[in-house]
């Protein structure tokens, strides 16, 4: 995983003043916080509102962490919880049509994948993921991306190992069908 | 259980090992099922390729600062926004504190009076026995006497046609009926009342 040492000290540093210590903990997660952001919730512009959202949390809530758990684990848990947030805002506004999806992956022309290539078979996946519920698309993205242990999941999403395997074998056996219809 | 399910159970590493060693024994003999594990293999594998995707680094790069500079329109616009919601209450709270906490400055004693002038001698009278049994003038404060003896000396006036300064004669001092009837009785002053009114009456 990452450095505790180092982040213990950007914390601390933080926690006494120095702004820029918080800024050296966004160019080192950032990268996760978007690709879990972006995973869940299909297209770059919902991606980018929902690591904003992770960011202004982190800011406010930093002074508050004990290092009850890893730093990362901590900021992973507020990128899913605000993920899983923003994607029920996203289907309730849908319901309600106040928001029109299909512009918004249009609209994802300013997507930030500049190898087209990779772009088109991550649109694929993409596609095949949002397909799937919420909580399936997460374990499976946590434990085929990430490559986390069903502990740290559980950790990070404080649901059951027994329920997340579940979730992850209902996602793979889901997700397999509809790339085989895709082909 | 269906292969499909078995051969997610067995890339996830969830397969106890007798189950293990069955499945894989059943791998060596069905080709079907080894070809279907492949499909699933080979699916993984492309996950993996999606797993560092190039992407424009202007958007990391930009990342801190474009945060900073939400952060600073965001507590602008939480200062304003605070400020407009003081205002608003501080105009709210007016109103409802001038709406319920006005006082009543509403005289009713001239209204009594009027009705008062109007009434015959029973309303009067059965108004003077209901005056006496729940009004006691000593609880009375300076202000209510006031009002209290405008409307006592207007039935005085209209039931026993004796002016207020008649009686404060009678009472030989000039002292206003408060100060006369300080220190009586509810029962002296019914004694009192219905003297004078049988004497006007008979």
């Amino acid at each position: 995983m990452t450095d505790n040492s180092s982040d213990f000290e950007l914390v601390k540093s933080f926690i006494s003043g120095d702004e820029s210590a918080f800024n050296k903990i966004i160019s080192k997660y950032q990268q996760k916080i978007y690709w879990h952001a972006r995973r869940m919730s299909g297209n770059h512009l919902d991606a980018d509102e929902i690591v904003q959202e992770v960011l202004l949390v982190m800011y406010n809530k930093l002074k508050d962490f004990k290092f009850q758990s890893s730093l990362y684990t901590w900021i992973y848990r507020i990128t899913a919880t605000r993920s899983i947030n923003f994607l029920k805002k996203r289907n309730l506004r849908k319901i309600f049509s106040l928001d029109d999806n299909e512009v918004r992956s249009v609209k994802s022309g300013s997507d930030i994948i500049s190898d087209l290539e990779k772009k088109e078979k991550w649109e694929r996946l993409e596609k095949v993921l949002q397909k799937i519920s919420s909580t399936q698309r997460e374990v499976f993205i946590m434990r085929s991306f990430d490559e986390l242990s069903y502990d740290e999941i559980a950790e990070i999403t404080g649901k059951s190992v027994g329920g997340l395997k579940a979730n992850y074998f209902h996602a793979m056996k889901k997700i397999m069908e509809l790339m085989k219809k895709d082909e | 259980m269906s292969n499909k399910d078995k051969i997610i159970l067995y890339i996830d590493g969830h397969m106890g090992r007798a189950e293990r060693e069955e499945f894989e024994s059943d791998l060596r003999v069905s080709k079907e099922l080894s070809d279907e594990l492949g499909r699933y293999r080979d699916f993984l594998s492309r996950l993996k390729e999606l797993e560092d995707i190039p992407v424009e680094e202007d958007y990391f790069v930009n990342m801190a600062p474009n945060f900073r500079s939400r952060l600073r329109k965001k507590r602008k616009a939480g200062y304003l926004s605070k400020l407009a919601l003081g205002a608003t209450t501080a105009a709210a709270l007016k109103i409802v504190a001038l709406f319920f906490f006005k006082e009543n400055r509403v005289n009713n004693v001239p209204v009594l009076q009027n009705v008062i002038s109007q009434m015959n001698s029973s309303d009067v009278n059965s108004l003077l026995n209901s005056y006496s049994d729940q009004i006691n003038l000593n609880d009375l404060t300076q202000d209510d006497q006031a009002s209290y003896d405008s409307v006592l000396n207007s039935m005085i006036y209209k039931e026993l046609q004796v002016s207020p300064n008649a009686i404060s004669s009678l009472a030989g001092d000039n002292s206003d009926l408060s100060t006369m009837f300080k220190g009586v009785d509810q029962k002296e002053v019914d004694l009192v009342y219905n003297e004078i009114l049988h004497k006007r009456i008979y």
